[in-house]
């Protein structure tokens, strides 16, 4: 008996084994089949949804995707695009500029700070809205892509100040001794040593920022104001108000919409996965 | 380390500190300071209104229906959101192959953008067209069929359901990092024990999970405070207010009816909230032994 069980907790048996997969499978179904249902719902015409939403499509046609060209989802794409590599590039310049005096500097400054940039980390994104609306107008920024990176950038900066300083804290101190002998001032340490040994921590913020930037809506929902100008989000929202009798054409766009994200995870999933576990501080 | 060289050290934070504070520390204060006055946007005056915000939330029946739909989704949020979570990272990890295609597979719906899950929940939920009422047709519970976004009754619960779909993956996530990063030797000491899986997941795996636990805890509360795309997108917060949450709730006062005090008066709330949460689970963790391995 004791032998048997012993063996169950090292290597299950088939009947265990059987419900584990069952359990797997029936998890799988309950996250896929919405995705399914927008799949194949985007490959269907539109009479033939109506007569058959749920089944594989019988009239299979990609006139959905293709008329998406003449809408201005392409321009929703090109805008979320420019946002998101501002907001990436501008997030990650600022927290190395901002981790290195705090991970390499003495002074005693250094812990108050850190804890002023961990703060940031539990603000509710809504406390904020308001005052940057008004902020916005009285920039006249208002109404342009350019209003979203000071919002975007702040809102990443705690997570990758937290990210980057503890990176930067662990690398040894000789390798900075040797530039510093060499006649390396700072900036040269920073360009030339920190930041070609810290890849690893640059595309975890690089990659939390994105996720945000990526999906990010309320933001834009507040700042932003006439069709051309709408990220990827707002543009789907708005597509959803104009055109929600044409269900396939929907599906077709949510569908594009959901591939950039799908792609960058398959292409990188370990470093998402562990850009995720490290941000987890901030969520969402 | 470099000694200190004041000048040099702000130099270095200045860009970082002033978009920081532009943006995010500023903003807070200005929200805290308008939360006492009434004020209707750009070009008008601003009046100072005292306490006049907050006594008449604390009169506002909305106020207090959103307060409790956001206290329902916060339960859910904690008591079903990261125990589904969980049970995902079990899956995954106890898989002998393939886990990181089963990792993906429950991954996806975290990876869409909300709007777009907001939007695919709708199709979901419709009266004629929707999977849910189909598959309740196909089964023979054609009775049960009705309209879920549409009616007060089951519109919380049907938008609190997309939630948990879409977030409950991004724990699992957090809670596979964590159960691959705890010792396996602790599981051979077990099994030489002749602790069964079940005895092994109570007695080592959880003991061990409790820090990620906290953690996720209180992730899962901000999140639950801080919803608002999903439910602005499914419902807009009706029909009758019965979906409204926090943070819908102060958008429609805000930017839809111009009261910017009255708003941010219940945008003060949130951040109270959030606030107070966040401090009471983290004193809670700390009164707890931490996990003693590690």
């Amino acid at each position: 008996m004791a032998t048997v069980r012993t063996r169950s907790a090292v290597r299950p048996g088939p009947a265990v084994a059987t419900v584990r997969l069952l359990l797997a499978v029936f998890a799988a179904v309950m996250c896929l089949f919405p995705v399914v249902f927008m799949v194949l719902g985007s490959l269907k015409t539109r009479g033939g949804f109506l007569e058959n939403p749920f089944g594989l499509p019988r009239d299979l046609t990609f006139e959905n995707f293709t008329n998406l060209v003449s809408t201005g989802f392409a321009k929703y794409f090109g805008n979320s695009i420019t946002v998101t590599l501002v907001s990436v590039a501008g997030t990650v310049a600022l927290a190395i500029l901002a981790a290195y005096p705090l991970s390499r500097f003495q002074t005693r400054l250094n812990t108050p700070m850190t804890l002023v940039f961990l703060g940031g980390i539990m603000i509710p994104v809504h406390v904020t809205l308001i005052p940057i609306y008004v902020l916005t107008q009285e920039m006249r920024m208002y109404d342009s892509i350019g209003a979203l990176f000071g919002p975007y950038i702040a809102f990443n900066l705690p997570v990758a100040v937290f990210v980057l300083t503890s990176f930067f804290k662990q690398l040894p101190e000789s390798i900075f001794d040797a530039a510093r002998i060499d006649g390396a001032g700072h900036l040269r340490i920073l360009r030339s040593v920190v930041v070609p040994m810290a890849g690893p921590a640059i595309s975890t913020v690089a990659v939390i920022t994105f996720i945000f930037v990526w999906n990010e809506f309320v933001f834009g929902l507040v700042l932003l104001s006439s069709d051309t100008n709408y990220t990827l989000p707002l543009g789907l929202n708005a597509f959803y108000g104009n055109f929600s009798v044409n269900i396939p054409g929907m599906m077709a766009a949510l569908t594009v919409a959901t591939l950039p994200s799908l792609l960058f995870y398959l292409a990188a999933q370990e470093r998402v996965v562990a850009g995720l576990a490290a941000g987890a501080l901030r969520g969402e | 380390m470099i000694r200190t060289d004041r000048l040099k050290w702000i130099a270095f934070l200045a860009p970082a500190l002033i978009v920081y504070g532009v943006f995010l520390v500023y903003p807070v204060v200005q929200s805290a300071m308008l939360s006492f006055s009434s004020w209707a946007g750009p070009g008008r005056p601003a009046l100072p209104v005292g306490f006049g915000n907050f006594a008449e939330l604390f009169q506002d029946p909305v106020f207090w229906l959103s307060m409790r739909n956001t206290a329902a989704l916060l339960f859910v949020s904690v008591f079903l959101q990261l125990p589904l979570g969980l049970g995902l990272a079990l899956i995954v990890t106890s898989a002998r192959r393939g886990r990181r295609i089963w990792r993906g597979i429950y991954f996806l719906p975290t990876l869409m953008s909300t709007v777009a899950v907001a939007i695919l929940w709708r199709f979901i939920y419709s009266p004629s067209y929707g999977i849910l009422n189909g598959f309740l047709r196909a089964i023979g519970l054609e009775s049960l069929t009705q309209g879920w976004l549409g009616q007060p009754s089951t519109a919380l619960w049907a938008v609190i359901g997309a939630n948990v779909w879409q977030w409950a993956p991004f724990y699992m996530i957090i809670y596979i990092a964590a159960i691959l990063g705890l010792d396996q030797e602790l599981y051979e000491a077990a099994s030489i024990d002749g602790a069964t899986r079940g005895q092994q997941f109570r007695f080592v795996t959880l003991p061990l999970l409790v820090p990620v636990l906290v953690t996720t805890s209180i992730l899962s509360l901000a999140g639950a405070i801080k919803a608002f795309d999903l439910v602005y997108i499914m419902t807009g917060g009706g029909p009758t207010h019965s979906t409204e949450l926090l943070a819908t709730y102060m958008f429609l006062q805000g930017f839809t009816n111009y009261r910017l005090g009255y708003a941010s008066a219940i945008a003060m709330v949130i951040f109270t909230i959030t606030l107070v949460l966040t401090v009471i689970v983290l004193l809670r963790s700390n009164r707890r032994p931490r996990a003693k391995v590690r």
